[in-house]
């Protein structure tokens, strides 16, 4: 039979009920001033006290090394966790890039100092970061990338170029930056580097890029002749290619890939009552299908990382399949009802609905377009 | 999966790819005899039988024709099993033969010798190549099961899409063997034929999902191989990510049947693997293009069952409504612990 295996999730123990209890307790309370329209906003919500709050639970960073301050928790705790947040719709925007992408590129290839300064403080909440990876000619294509960090002689990197679509660089303390520190070579992957980036150092220019609902997530970032210690370097010099595919293999599969749009669900479901009509039943019933089988995609594929397989494959399809659904449904949400989306309207199905629709776009280009992710899925079907 | 089950898969996995080439168009209406024999022989066909069975369980059985399903088998071997399941309180003997089962129920009434069952069946799955057939009866407003022997009984003969036998029968018969249902409803008996179609769909897609790839690569076209197409390439995923999504719900229907038969895993199984098989048969036929549709070509024997299969116990709307009509009544507070299989849990 094919090569599509998809080993059996991780059982749930009493263990895990209990932490879900807890989660779901302190959620209750520390989201209820929040509207539903704000929370289908989830990890686009920027909010550095909930984070803290978090921290101080040691929600974030749950599964790093105690000597770092993590909690050495593992894999399935965290799930539980971070699906508990996007469920909820919690604001998680703030910690979201550093517990989920750099806090773990660090601990993989950060230098002892680099750990030992910045983790203890992801963990504690109050140490945001954001990603230096596309730019305005390179998108999807990343080795097209032309930020370029020149050695310099006595020690340390001159940077210049800029990047575009940085999601919270306005109010994020680090910058991941991927850039070219050797010349282009035969080999396109060959030549980048990633740095850790303080973004109080002179010489960097964040300037807002608002999105089609006037809000400010993305950013510029330029950098103007900025200059970056040695030990800004993370790993090795000309390594970036293979370490940045590594962390953004990892992060495909999470329930973060199927539950951007779970709050409209939610409010669809409060809206239509307790005796929908059967066209409304029938996309209740379908569209919670799909969610229990794509949570059990992506637990499984959660099971097979923990156990130290390689499921790049499963993965890549979890997102791809997973993304489709979450589009779906503001488009099946929206034609069971008769309002027009509105994203001030004091209804909270119509403003979540709003809020959605404005989003829908993003779900399938973040962490890989669609149409890359499908050509690594078809690779990995030996179809090329 | 428990270790029995996997032997008890593999075993079945050998006795399949040894006979897949004895696999010819026909097979479908009469049955492959001497892949039910090899069948036999290992064990597979009685499974869940009450003197055989040992430690076998209901989700054991039914992962063996998730495998059956790849390799395009023309057997009885989903009915034979959920009859002998729905078997397992009767008094006389259980038979060893290919058997069937019906969902509608029918009239029972004491009489001399037993019990005369009446009633209509229709859409029978297999009903002419079956010694027994188990259906639901009532006796006095108590609802019963019954085997009845398939003899003398005229049957009606019918086909699916995939030509595989949906028989009816006008059954006036005497039975001793009728016995109290005493943990299965009539939704449990329809849920079961549910599941074992969603395991099954998983497994055609898998080996639709084969064909596809094996064809892309092999069919020049332009001065390259298909699969060099890049349009090539991203259908293919996306029949890739049905055939995930099915072999996940294959998994959630088999979790379906461990303890108690549970309708909300059923439910999404079959609304998602029925779905999936419609848009993987598109795919594949798309990609094999008009060689696909011919009858020489084996892709129709997996793509036809998936059409079959996807309607029968319940298409994706009659499962999503029941569903959603849950969802509704439960209200929007147990919605994500019905996700999360957590009820009882939340705060």
């Amino acid at each position: 039979m094919s090569n599509l295996v998809f080993a059996a999730p991780p059982a749930s123990t009493p263990r895990h009920a209990e932490l879900r209890k807890e989660v779901r307790s302190f959620l209750e309370s520390a989201l209820a001033g929040m509207s539903p329209a704000q929370r289908a906003s989830s990890w686009f919500n920027f909010d550095a006290d909930f984070s803290r709050q978090l921290g101080a639970r040691g929600w974030i960073g749950m599964t790093w090394p105690k000597q770092y301050g993590g909690s050495e928790r593992s894999a399935h705790d965290r799930y539980i966790v971070v699906e508990e947040l996007l469920a909820a719709g919690a604001p998680v925007g703030a910690h979201w890039i550093a517990d989920r992408q750099s806090g773990p590129l660090l601990l993989r290839f950060g230098s002892e100092q680099q750990r030992q300064t910045i983790l203890p403080r992801i963990v504690r909440g109050e140490c945001y970061f954001c990603i230096g990876m596309s730019e305005p000619d390179s998108g999807s294509d990343l080795a097209a990338v032309r930020t370029r960090a020149e050695p310099v002689n006595g020690g340390g990197y001159r940077v210049n170029g800029a990047k575009v679509w940085t999601t919270f660089a306005h109010v994020a303390n680090y910058m991941i930056l991927f850039c070219r520190t050797d010349d282009r070579s035969d080999d396109r992957h060959k030549g980048f580097s990633q740095f850790l980036v303080d973004l109080s150092t002179p010489g960097i220019t964040v300037r807002p890029i608002l999105d089609m609902g006037g809000r400010h997530h993305f950013n510029e970032v330029v950098f103007q002749d900025v200059f970056l210690e040695e030990g800004a370097l993370i790993g090795e010099r000309g390594d970036g290619w293979s370490q940045v595919t590594s962390e953004l293999a990892l992060e495909r599969s999470g329930p973060e890939r199927f539950l951007s749009s779970y709050v409209l669900l939610t409010e669809l479901v409060r809206a239509l009552g307790p005796n929908p009509d059967e066209r409304a039943a029938i996309a209740i019933g379908r569209l919670t299908s799909h969610l229990i089988v794509l949570r059990r995609l992506s637990r499984s594929v959660a099971g097979m990382l923990e156990s130290g397989g390689a499921p790049g494959l499963q993965a890549a399809l979890v997102k791809d399949v997973g993304n489709s659904l979450e589009q779906e449904l503001p488009e099946i949400a929206r034609l069971l009802s008769s309002v027009e989306p509105d994203s001030g309207s004091a209804d909270p199905f119509v403003s979540t609905l709003a809020e959605t629709i404005l989003q829908a776009p993003i779900y399938s280009l973040r962490g890989g377009a669609r149409e890359v992710l499908r050509g690594i899925i078809a690779r990995g079907l030996d179809v090329r | 999966m428990s270790d029995t089950r996997e032997l008890l898969v593999q075993a079945a996995q050998r006795v399949f790819s040894d006979h897949a080439s004895g696999v010819v168009d026909g097979t479908e209406s009469e049955g492959d005899a001497a892949l039910w024999s090899a069948l036999t022989e290992a064990g597979v066909t009685t499974a869940l039988h009450r003197d055989m069975a040992g430690e076998l369980g209901l989700a054991d059985a039914a992962a063996l024709v998730r495998p059956a399903a790849y390799h395009g088998a023309a057997i009885p071997l989903a009915e034979t099993l959920i009859a002998q399941w729905l078997s397992a309180d009767m008094a006389g003997e259980m038979p060893t033969t290919p058997m069937t089962f019906v969902t509608s129920p029918m009239e029972g009434h004491a009489v001399r010798g037993g019990w005369r069952i009446q009633g209509v069946g229709s859409r029978i799955p297999w009903l002419r190549a079956a010694s027994h057939v188990v259906l639901p009866v009532w006796v006095g407003g108590r609802l019963s099961l019954a085997m009845v022997a398939n003899e003398g009984v005229s049957v009606q003969r019918g086909h699916n899409l995939a030509g595989e036998p949906r028989d009816e029968f006008s059954l006036d018969a005497v039975t001793p063997n009728v016995w109290p249902a005493s943990a299965i409803d009539l939704s449990t008996i329809s849920a079961l034929g549910a599941a074992f179609r969603s395991i099954q769909i998983a497994g055609a897609i898998d080996r639709v999902l084969d064909l596809t790839v094996m064809y892309v690569r092999d069919r020049i076209q332009f001065g390259k191989p298909l699969s060099k197409l890049q349009a090539v390439q991203q259908l293919c995923a996306t029949l890739a990510g049905h055939a995930a999504a099915a072999t996940a719900s294959a998994d959630l229907a088999l979790e379906a049947l461990e303890e108690r038969v549970d309708l909300t895993k059923i439910a999404a199984a079959k609304t998602r693997t029925g779905e999936a098989a419609g848009a993987a048969a598109a795919i594949a036929h798309q990609l094999h293009g008009a060689m696909g549709v011919s009858r020489e070509h084996v892709l129709h024997r997996f793509t036809l069952r998936l059409w079959a299969w996807r309607d029968e116990y319940g298409n994706e709307a009659h499962w999503s409504l029941w569903l959603g009509q849950q969802i509704a009544k439960a209200g929007v507070e147990a919605l994500w612990p019905l996700i999360t299989e957590t009820r009882g849990t939340s705060a």
